[in-house]
């Protein structure tokens, strides 16, 4: 490769070159391999095999050639995907029905028994990242060949949502050829066949002509990674791509009068917010050595709450491309209570509670945060920090990479951080962040600040186990009202927003879990061609 | 020859080891991969269940064992983040990295060398100060800012290179020239005083004797014996731009090998970093004996003594 | 023209502006650098349609004062580069003379073997740890730097002292029974400066650039410190959709002074490197240099 393009460098002069590289306009997108349909993402899929890495982008990539079991839809619930319809026989035993005349991408038929190798792989490999996803299943029985028994030893009343979570892998091929060689070359049975790819850079895709489900829009799809904001909107802008991810927000109006493209966006599910340091009296290490922490006391905690303008941040840095938090739960989750608001932004109300509590002149802590790993991470801590200022919380901001802020937060080495939650559902997010400390039990493994509620708990543990979802959404938002207004456990902050930039021939709408599925666009004829 | 030979090879192995020891320690004392591999939401049994099967939870000394005992195997560990062997993941980005490095040396070889012998031919005149002058501006503009410029005019302004990823040749332009520029400034420099070296050297000044032209003195007798040290920073170039071109391959968001490597030295993909390591180290230490040998093709007086 | 040649007129001055600004700075900016108004972000310079004097360089995404932030950052650049080539040459410098008073003992081959693997591990790997070991910080950065740099030193002393211990006047005083410690200091070391300003005039604004380079990677500085490298990186992302002066102008800023340093580092040469003066001005062979300054890059390309 290197020794061609330096012969080209020969060939053709730098004018020729730059010449070369004007293309003509695509007249049908996506419909060869040479002009394919161009998602160009911030980052890229760092491994095609399906359970080893839960996180967006990867999973972006990968679940256009997997299925999973069941889907989320844009309002938050399980819908059908390869199980059709499921019942819950008894607390611990749940009856998938699965969809007929399902095959993989080589040709084998999926069996019911392929489903329920899914599952336990996804339970059992140790490298999987959706284990807690099905923690509780034990085992499964294979009734008939589109029925499957599922076991578990605690009731899980959300396992329909959770198996939007896991796809449907050929169990037996891998077996055979090993996980290596399956995820140099995967096969499921989505709707795009896998062509080649480069790790983390780029995926080619085809359209899977035994695909059991609508046939796809656009044939030929091609997912890359522009880490730069900047060049994927002049990529998106120039028609050298069809949907360009995470639009910087200063740049919507740039997009919008393009007359190439649009912006769409919704509300995400992940909750940025604030943590406090809610059980060390001193030696927090935020603070100077000796001082007192000040967050023990909840006036101080609320009177921080009420000195962030969110709004503000969200005009400011994210153009409106955030939404202000009512609650620790974002909208898309059963639990999102829309009665519930925030604490109004009041500078004089903080003060007033901070000389209450002792702290008429404020008092100096560290702010930690991450400065690559959310968006506008450092921007906003610096913002933070500019706002407590005003009701005299000094603030030394410490935005540092990711690999380093992440080892030190889980040892509980801050006192106050910006951080974000992306949550699955209420209740796993409720017995990994608040619930009491309980390392034996696995409570609490990610609550640093030691926030306990016990009755708020006992709220959780009985919508644990209630089936009935009216009854069951009921108990969690007692529970998420109690922290997030009685306790201020943590301080909500924005939910992101998911935001695309998209060519106008193609109609796509942004998902609020963040993923983008080629198979769910639909193309548009260009208008005036 | 061959007692020569097995010295210095011994030699690189030792080296070799070292840089991989240290490294080793070293980013076992950055971090807990786990911390950052891990989804936030994932308990503390499972974190231990994959901290076991990435071999995290034993000690360091068991690691260290281990990790040698596979590269004498040849098996020098899979990437925790896409689970394909380090080395594979390392080999398939060394072709852009390559062809970023080749074109851009091969530019500012191709510009280097005329300009310098162009200042050489007549020292502080015109064209040796405005050059001067140049090469001096050429070494101040650290490579993001010009990176930066570049994508500005090229891309976004008039939007006729493309200004990420690597796909035809016009990817490389840019990426190219941004790495090429510091070096056209140095070549110049280089070719220019080694020229004037040259030209006072005896076998050179008894070719003007002769009567020889002088452009024939300049390129046949002059620019020959020159060429010796100019291989030498050639090679060495060659060498720091693939196992540096960091920079660059960032910005430009060429899929090459050293982007890889500050990705996985964010994250704590120790198996990737190491292979890495491992690649560059062996590379410094192969070109470091390649250019031995140039000298000794080269030059007369390293052949007949080596 | 006399035995030295003056320094270059205008690169001396400008630099001297630019270190009096830096040192000077808290009474220079119009601004604390780090004070930010979210509602005047990305306020434009004063000439340019929208732009007030209250920012004469406009103001970055978080509404800090532009011109406040190149002032400061040319402080933190500065100081990067000389605290950490001084660093670089203590380091180097003492090992170097040692195993070049020693040499083919046994520090020396040890000595040799350190430097290169130390060329052999990257920059940024060597960042990154100290980074996670200790926490982000100008200091920190610094000593990166530092370390980065010691082994050209070491190699470069060393080299300088093998030259010199063959010519008569080190044998002669070893023969007439000056220790060690005084032959290295009476007579090795003042022949050694020479080469060594030169390679430090050359290292200062590599040091510069290295700090920068490494703040626009994310693996330097505090976010809050006024780093130039960092304040480029910030901007950058603002540079597309119009704003280019809380990227462009720090920047300027940077290759400023790095081409004054290196103006000034080339006269330095001329004067210093006797080789290299001689080589400039006749025809005359020159003897072989001591060692040629090793072509080695300290920035990151």
């Amino acid at each position: 490769m290197p020794s061609r393009t330096i012969q080209w460098l020969g060939a053709c002069g730098i004018a020729g070159c730059l010449a070369w590289t004007a293309q003509p306009a695509q007249a049908a997108i996506g419909d060869n391999a040479q002009q394919p349909l161009v998602v160009a993402f911030k980052g890229g899929a760092t491994t095609l095999d399906p359970i080893m890495r839960s996180e967006t982008t990867t999973e972006s990539w990968q679940r256009n050639i997997f299925d999973t079991i069941t889907f989320q839809s844009a309002q938050g619930k399980a819908v059908p995907r390869i199980a059709v319809a499921w019942k819950n026989l008894s607390p611990l035993s749940w009856q998938l029905t699965l969809r007929a005349g399902v095959t993989f991408q080589n040709g084998t038929p999926m069996t019911a028994d392929d489903v329920g190798q899914s599952i336990m792989d996804a339970a059992n490999n140790p490298k999987s990242q959706m284990r807690e996803f099905v923690n509780d299943v034990t085992g499964f029985t294979v009734v008939n060949p589109t029925t499957l028994d599922v076991t578990f030893k605690q009731p899980d009343p959300l396992f329909p949502l959770h198996l939007s979570s896991i796809p449907v892998m050929p169990e037996a091929l891998i077996k055979q050829e090993g996980r290596t060689a399956f995820a140099a070359h995967p096969i499921g049975t989505g709707p795009y066949r896998f062509v080649s790819w480069l790790a983390e850079d780029h995926l080619n895709m085809a359209a899977w002509k035994g695909y059991w489900g609508k046939p796809v829009a656009f044939k030929f799809v091609r997912l890359e990674s522009i880490p730069n904001g900047a060049t994927r909107l002049a990529a998106l802008l120039s028609g050298q791509i069809e949907i360009a991810e995470k639009i910087n927000p200063e740049d919507f109006k740039r997009v919008k009068s393009s007359g190439r493209a649009y912006i769409t966006s919704v509300s995400g599910t992940r909750t940025m917010y604030l943590a406090m340091d809610d059980w060390r009296a001193t030696g927090s290490s935020g603070m100077a050595a000796g001082a007192k922490n000040p967050f023990l006391d909840p006036r101080v905690r609320k009177a921080v709450y009420e000195a962030i303008d969110v709004g503000l941040l969200r005009d400011k840095i994210f153009d409106g491309a955030a939404t202000v938090a009512s609650q620790f739960m974002p909208p898309l989750m059963e639990a999102y209570d829309p009665a519930l608001k925030r604490f109004a932004y009041s500078l004089a109300d903080a003060k007033k509670l901070l000389a209450e509590a002792g702290y008429p002149h404020g008092f100096t802590v560290r702010l930690d945060a991450t400065n690559d790993r959310y968006l506008e991470d450092s921007l906003v801590a610096q913002a933070l920090g500019g706002m407590l200022q005003e009701v005299g919380i000094t603030v030394n901001v410490n935005a540092i990479p990711k690999a380093v802020f992440f080892p030190q937060m889980n040892r509980g080495d801050f006192t106050l951080y910006l951080a974000g939650w992306g949550s699955v559902d209420p209740l796993s997010t409720w017995n990994a962040m608040f619930h009491c400390r309980d390392p034996k039990l696995g409570f609490g493994h990610v609550n640093r600040e030691h926030y306990c509620n016990k009755p708020a708990d006992a709220l959780i543990a009985k919508a644990s186990g209630t089936f009935d979802d009216a009854a069951r959404i009921k108990l969690e938002q007692q529970a998420y009202a109690l922290a997030d207004r009685q306790d201020i456990a943590y301080i909500p902050l924005y939910y992101q927003d998911e935001v695309a930039g998209v060519a106008n021939g193609v109609v796509w709408q942004e998902r609020p879990d963040g993923l983008i599925l080629a198979w769910q666009m639909q193309s548009k004829p260009m208008a005036g061609k | 020859m061959a007692r020569f030979l097995l010295t210095r090879a011994l030699q690189a192995l030792f080296t070799l080891w070292v840089v991989v020891s240290l490294v080793f320690l070293l980013i076992h004392a950055t971090g807990d991969p786990i911390a950052v591999l891990a989804p936030q939401q994932m308990n503390a049994h499972d974190r231990a269940i994959l901290r076991a099967a990435l071999g995290l939870d034993q000690p360091l000394t068991v690691q260290y064992f281990r990790y040698w005992a596979g590269v004498l195997h040849g098996n020098l560990g899979v990437s925790y983040y896409s689970g394909q062997p380090a080395m594979r993941l390392i080999l398939e980005r060394v072709p852009v990295t390559l062809e970023l490095v080749g074109l851009s040396i091969g530019v500012a070889v191709l510009l280097g060398v005329p300009f310098g012998i162009w200042a050489a031919v007549r020292p502080d005149g015109v064209a040796d100060r405005v050059l001067r002058n140049l090469s001096v501006l050429g070494s101040s503009v650290p490579t993001f800012f010009l990176g930066i410029l570049l994508i500005y005019v090229f891309s976004v302004a008039f939007n006729i290179l493309p200004a990420s990823g690597a796909g035809g040749l016009q990817h490389f332009i840019m990426p190219a020239f941004t790495l090429a520029f510091f070096r056209i400034a140095l070549f110049t420099r280089l070719v220019r005083s080694t020229l004037l070296e040259t030209l006072n050297q005896n076998h050179v000044r008894t070719a003007r004797a002769k009567g020889v032209s002088e452009p024939v003195v300049i390129l046949k007798h002059a620019l020959r014996t020159a060429l010796l040290p100019l291989v030498t920073v050639f090679g060495l170039q060659f060498g720091q731009l693939f196992a540096g071109a960091v920079i660059t391959e960032t910005i430009f968001a060429l899929p090459g090998m050293n982007r890889m490597a500050l990705q996985a030295l964010y994250r704590l993909d120790y198996p990737i970093i190491l292979a890495y390591v491992l690649v560059v180290a062996a590379m410094f230490v192969t070109i470091n004996f390649l250019v031995d040998m140039a000298y000794g093709l080269l030059d007369p007086r390293v052949r007949d003594h080596g | 023209m006399g035995r030295f040649s003056r320094p270059p007129l205008l690169p001396t001055i400008i630099l001297a502006l630019l270190i009096l600004a830096a040192v000077f700075a808290p009474l220079i900016a119009p601004h604390d650098p780090e004070q930010q108004s979210l509602l005047m972000r990305l306020t434009p310079p004063a000439w340019v349609q929208g732009g007030t004097w209250r920012y004469p360089l406009g103001t970055d995404g978080l509404g800090r004062d532009v011109a406040s932030n190149i002032i400061y950052g040319l402080r933190v650049s500065l100081l990067a580069g000389i605290v950490s080539v001084a660093i670089s040459v203590l380091l180097g410098g003492i090992a170097g003379l040692i195993a070049g008073a020693a040499a083919d003992g046994w520090f020396d081959t040890v000595l040799m073997r350190l430097v290169d693997i130390q060329l052999s591990i990257p920059v940024v790997l060597i960042a990154l740890a100290v980074l996670a070991l200790t926490g982000r910080g100008l200091g920190k950065v610094i000593l990166v730097i530092g370390l980065v740099g010691w082994a050209q030193y070491a190699r470069l002393v060393r080299a300088s002292v093998l030259a010199e211990r063959r010519k008569d006047y080190v044998l002669a005083a070893r023969l007439l029974g000056a220790s060690r410690r005084r032959v290295i200091f009476r007579h090795l070391l003042p022949n050694v400066l020479g080469p060594l300003f030169v390679q430090i005039s050359v290292d200062i604004p590599r040091a510069v650039e290295l700090e920068a380079s490494l703040s626009f990677l994310g693996l330097g500085v505090a976010v809050t410190t006024p780093s130039l490298g960092l304040r480029i990186a910030q901007g950058y992302q603002y540079l597309f959709s119009g704003a280019w002066w809380p990227s462009v102008l720090p920047g300027l800023a940077l290759v400023l002074l790095v081409l004054c340093e290196n103006l000034i580092g080339d006269w330095v040469r001329d004067v210093l490197d006797p080789h290299y003066r001689r080589r400039r001005k006749s025809r005359i062979p020159a003897a072989p240099a001591p060692t040629d300054p090793a072509p080695t890059e300290r920035t990151l390309p």
